[in-house]
């Protein structure tokens, strides 16, 4: 029950951005891409029943399926629930990239048009062939796409994987124990029943909140190298707890160089796996100072992401929440342990009132720090007429790193597209049109998607990365690079799933600044041995395999 | 001041029904202070001094409110409230609506009833029309505190930080004590990253209410913000000590412990969360089902017309509060505030068994408060049930074993009321018992020489000089005692449990 009496509490979570700072120099301009061929309408099942799931889809990805270089889009559909009817079912949307930002539907070709509901998503090289697979969370039957390297996906028939008719949250790949082949973490959100009624608010029926249903253990599927797969979650130790989980990243968060895994979960306190290098994990989020916010406050966690964002060589983590919460960020204090440092950096100005959803750190102005995307909307589409302080369709946003763990809201500077209202989810940051700046894709709910190119002046110097392993896995998921031009490093991990129940960013992006040059970049082949890499000219896309000094052009990439 | 800065002590768990409830809290002090005294013919408890205009008087400053001539009288046209009161109804909402704007149509310059359409709209309805009506009370009356705090609330739901602190300075510098005043705007402070100041304003508070459990947590946060781990561990440990499940403490002291690099304290202090938890889960999950969306909504608009009753009870309208009351009664089964005000108003209008019947609920919701048990004998004396009082002690002593209080009222009782010298002597020395206190043992001896046993009223009031040899009083009682063939001074039981000493009988 909310005491609304209780004024101090309602003080207590407001937002934070009036760190006083200078104005930045506006450099960071977005225009939504038209004729893009994206044509892509969310549809959610719904009938007006307001059944919860339908509410918390879905992810999407961008991922280059086809080894063409160009980055492509995947769109997670939801399909149709109980008393829905859909004359035509409603199918997950491949994109094809042709370049130039035109876009052709590859959907039922490439054997991705899945009918299932969609809700999470992650991709990568799972068998190790040099072509990258794809893992849907599904409400329903989960299930592994395999690429068959010729432009089709076959869906692999396990039982392991499908694990029976959950609502799926976030889901990742991971290389649990450095054996060279990526194993699959997919977090599970609620025990889903018709049989529990949606809630009644205003005399409106409502979608009900994740706590009228039972949690579910998150899932953890070991590799077995060969093409088969074993759940281990209890013998992990992931089964053992049981949260409500949505997005999910795995990364290195103390440097002992194993993966870990961080849960956001709605409504209660996060979760963070650490790994103890052989596929062991215990919960540690409490001590380590991720699981609530700094005032102890459990939040309605959503999305996640991570990135250097001080480049101080440590990973920060990015947190979206419910409404009347601040997305936050817990500062990696570089101990293993995380601070939440929102209210003193300004990094979650304007996120008191959205729901914010899909979240994405990359360098929109190229000046060598992340900035934050974040895609806001709401759950309840009748939220308009009960009440005056937020709606269902918001503005998506982007907050400028300022440098110094300082961050500032520009999003009304950025272009008109920001203005544009919608209730969106999963989002992805990534180049699509290779020209170095990070464009953004959108997945609104019920509507159709979009598409925001990034037109930022281009006064600043770029390069991209695209990792091939060969001893660790072959996507190098885990895998962290750290770039140095005249003398500043940044630091970026690869990652398979991420953001809002996503999966983006498998090609590295720097923004360089005024640098012309790449002094060096170092990788750490996830669980091997580190190469060096020198004198790279920045404005490129470059291969880096491992074991291999040759630094090539990746576009297009030929593996 | 407002009684809730009265009283530096004010827990979190207090401090959030604010302001509904200075009256109501008035209510059971007063009810605390008569029952100790519930033998004597005439009743301390003087119900007048609970008429609930006291928190808006505190709230006002009387030079700037011109309302304060009190009671006006009622628009006689308006129609009664029952009118707008459905039997039966989900649109409860709407149900609140009717009654705020009822009151308003009644006492239309009466600020107070705007105050309540405001919080009304503040909550259930239109922000910018509780913005209005906030900006039109601050027209009449700049200083009136609660319209202070709904803007700046307004300005915090909007995100405009320092507006919001502009309100809360200006209702700290209309009461400047006012440490909730100086806890808002710390809080405000703090979110907003102005953390020296945060820091500044909340070490204050600490200063002046040691034992507030929210300030200790609030600076705690401020300094580890502030990157001030040591400093912040000692407020997170002290917030503790104060409010043991205070669960943002615990979490707040284990992310400070493993900064510090103190992780076998952090471990430790998991495991005591992870024990605080389960009992939250139980909790909620017995919330989960026994709770809704729409209970919650009567849950809150039950509080609200408990203060429009207040309202009414200002300006006269008794019957209108009455009938509020019981809406609210019905519509929050657990509800503390509406059963303690119609208790109050029962007795008010000489109804004690109707207030004895009010009495009982609370105490079955809430069987731990004394003062609720020590009014219901009150009142049963006050009707002449001996034995229903005798019950009523018996069964919270037995339901309270280690409860001093109780223990005394029944020496009391089992002294003057229904003399058992058994009884009495039983119960007087379970309370030495208890207490090990210097009047206790006073009042064992009283109970002794009450009963011709001064031997033994001797030897108890020993033991009262060995605990407190610096009281003149026990050493003296003691001497007269001790003189052959003079009368020793009669000792009667303290007619206050607080008073300490016995006291001498010409």
């Amino acid at each position: 029950m909310i005491d609304t009496r209780c004024f101090v509490c309602w003080l207590l979570l407001f937002p934070l951005s009036s760190v006083q700072r200078a104005e930045p120099p506006q450099r960071i301009e977005f225009e939504q891409l038209q004729s893009s061929g994206i044509d892509f309408e969310h549809r959610d099942g719904s009938s007006g029943r307001h059944y919860l799931v339908e509410a918390i889809a879905a992810g999407m990805a961008t991922f280059d399926y086809d080894l063409d270089g160009q980055v492509d889009i995947y769109f997670l559909n939801g399909s149709a629930l109980r008393d829905t009817q859909y004359a035509v079912p409603p199918v997950n949307e491949l994109y094809r990239n042709l370049g130039a930002s035109k876009f052709v539907i590859a959907s039922f070709e490439s054997g991705l048009a899945d009918l299932g509901f969609g809700l999470g998503v992650t991709v990568g090289d799972y068998d190790n062939d040099g072509f990258p697979d794809v893992y849907l969370s599904n409400f329903g039957p989960n299930v592994l796409y395999h690429n068959n390297g010729d432009g089709t996906f076959s869906a692999i028939p396990s039982s392991v994987l499908a694990r029976g008719h959950k609502v799926g949250g976030g889901c990742c790949m991971l290389d649990i124990d450095a054996d060279g082949d990526l194993d699959i973490f997919s977090a599970n959100y609620i025990d889903f029943s018709y049989s529990i009624p949606p809630t009644e608010f205003h005399g409106r029926t409502n979608y009900g909140g994740p706590l009228l249903y039972p949690k579910l253990p998150d899932n953890l599927f070991l590799n077995l190298g060969n093409g088969e797969f074993q759940d281990i979650s209890l013998d992990s130790g992931i089964g053992r707890l049981a949260e409500w989980g949505m997005g999910s990243i795995c990364f290195d968060y103390d440097d002992d160089g194993d993966t870990d895994i961080f849960v956001a979960n709605d409504s209660t306190r996060n979760h963070l796996w650490e790994n103890d290098g052989h596929g062991k994990f215990v919960e540690t989020a409490l001590i380590v100072g991720l699981a609530y916010d700094y005032r102890g406050d459990p939040q309605g966690s959503m999305g996640v992401d991570a990135a250097d964002l001080q480049n101080d060589g440590l990973i920060d983590l990015f947190q979206t929440a419910y409404t009347k919460q601040l997305a936050t960020l817990y500062e990696n204090l570089g101990v293993g342990l995380f601070s939440d440092s929102t209210v003193q950096s300004g990094a979650g100005a304007g996120t008191y009132y959205p729901v914010n959803w899909g979240i994405g750190l990359a360098d929109f102005d190229n000046d060598g720090d992340k900035d934050i995307f974040i895609a806001n909307g709401h759950i309840q589409d009748n939220l308009d007429d009960i009440d005056d302080t937020v709606s269902y369709r918001l503005p998506n946003q982007i907050i400028e790193n300022l440098g110094n763990l300082k961050f500032s809201d520009i999003t009304s500077k950025v272009g008109s597209c920001f203005q544009v209202k919608e209730s969106s989810r999963g989002a992805v940051v990534e180049d699509l049109d290779a020209d170095g700046a990070v464009d953004i894709v959108v997945l609104n709910s019920r509507r159709p998607a979009s598409v925001l190119r990034n037109t930022s002046p281009s006064v600043s110097n770029w390069v991209e990365l695209e990792l091939v392993g060969s001893e660790c896995n072959r996507s190098a998921v885990g895998s962290r690079v750290t770039v140095v031009s005249e003398g500043k490093r940044q630091t970026l991990e690869v990652h398979s799933g991420r953001g809002y129940q996503s999966h983006f960013g498998s090609r590295l992006h720097f923004g360089i600044g005024a640098a012309k040059n790449i002094d060096q970049i170092e990788v750490i082949w996830h669980g091997h041995e580190t190469q060096l890499f020198r004198d790279i000219p920045c404005n490129g896309i470059y291969l880096l395999r491992e074991g291999s000094d040759e630094v090539r052009l990746a576009l297009p990439i030929m593996h | 001041m407002s009684l809730q800065d009265s009283d530096p002590q004010t827990s979190r768990t207090q401090q959030s029904s604010v302001a509904s409830q200075s009256t109501w809290i008035l209510v059971l002090v007063l009810v605390s202070i008569a029952a100790a005294g519930f033998l004597s013919s005439a009743s301390v408890f003087d119900y007048s001094k609970a008429l609930p205009t006291t928190a808006f008087e505190l709230a006002t400053t009387p030079a700037a409110n011109p309302t304060n001539d009190r009671p006006q009288i009622p628009d006689a046209s308006v129609p009664p409230l029952s009118a707008w009161l459905p039997e039966a109804s989900l649109e409860t909402i709407e149900e609140c609506r009717n009654v705020c704007e009822h009151l308003v149509r009644l006492v239309p310059d009466l600020l107070e009833s705007k105050e309540m359409l405001a919080r009304f709209e503040f909550e259930f309805g239109d922000l910018q029309r509780a913005a209005s009506l906030w900006n039109e009370i601050l027209e009449k009356n700049p200083n009136f505190v609660y319209a202070l705090r709904g803007l700046g609330d307004i300005a915090t739901l909007d995100g405009n930080l320092p507006e919001a602190i502009v309100y809360f300075r200006r209702a700290l510098n209309i009461d400047p004590q006012s440490l909730s005043w100086k806890l808002t705007l710390g809080s405000a402070l703090l979110q907003a990253g102005q953390l020296d100041e945060a820091r500044q304003v909340l070490q204050d508070v600490v200063n002046r209410s040691p034992q507030n459990d929210e300030a200790h947590l609030q600076l705690a946060q401020v300094l580890a913000q502030l990157n001030e781990i040591d400093a912040s561990i000692t407020e997170f440990e002290t917030a503790i000590a104060l409010n043991p499940d205070d669960r943002a403490a615990r979490i707040g002291l284990i992310s400070a412990y493993g900064r510090a690099g103190r992780m076998d304290d952090a471990k430790q202090q998991r495991e005591n969360l992870n024990g605080l938890q389960v009992t939250v889960a139980e909790q909620r999950k017995t919330g989960r089902q026994n709770y809704d969306d729409v209970t919650a909504i009567r849950i809150d608009i039950a509080r609200m017309y408990v203060d429009v009753a207040r309202v009414h009870l200002a300006v006269g309208n008794a019957e209108t509060a009455k009938l509020l009351l019981m809406r609210a009664h019905s519509m929050d089964p657990h509800d503390l505030d509406s059963r303690q005000a119609l208790a109050y108003l029962a007795v008010s209008q000489g109804q004690p068994h109707n207030a004895i019947r009010w009495l009982l609920e609370i105490a079955n919701l809430d069987n731990q408060t004394w003062s609720t048990i020590s009014e219901i004998v009150r009142l049963y004396l006050e009707l002449g049930k001996i034995n229903e009082s005798e019950e009523t002690l018996i069964e919270f002593a037995n339901n309270h074993t280690d409860s001093l209080q109780v223990e005394r009222e029944l020496v009391r009782f089992y002294t003057q009321v229904k003399p058992d010298k058994a009884l009495a002597i039983d119960h007087a020395a379970k309370a030495t018992r208890l207490s090990n206190s210097a009047e206790d043992f006073g009042m064992l001896a009283s109970v002794y020489e009450n009963f011709q046993e001064p031997e033994l009223a001797i030897q108890a009031l020993k033991n009262a000089v060995e605990l407190e040899p610096e009281n003149n009083t026990y050493r003296e009682l003691l001497d007269l005692m001790f003189r052959d063939g003079e009368t020793p001074p009669t000792l009667q039981p303290s007619s206050s449990p607080s008073s300490g000493q016995p006291q001498l009988q010409p």
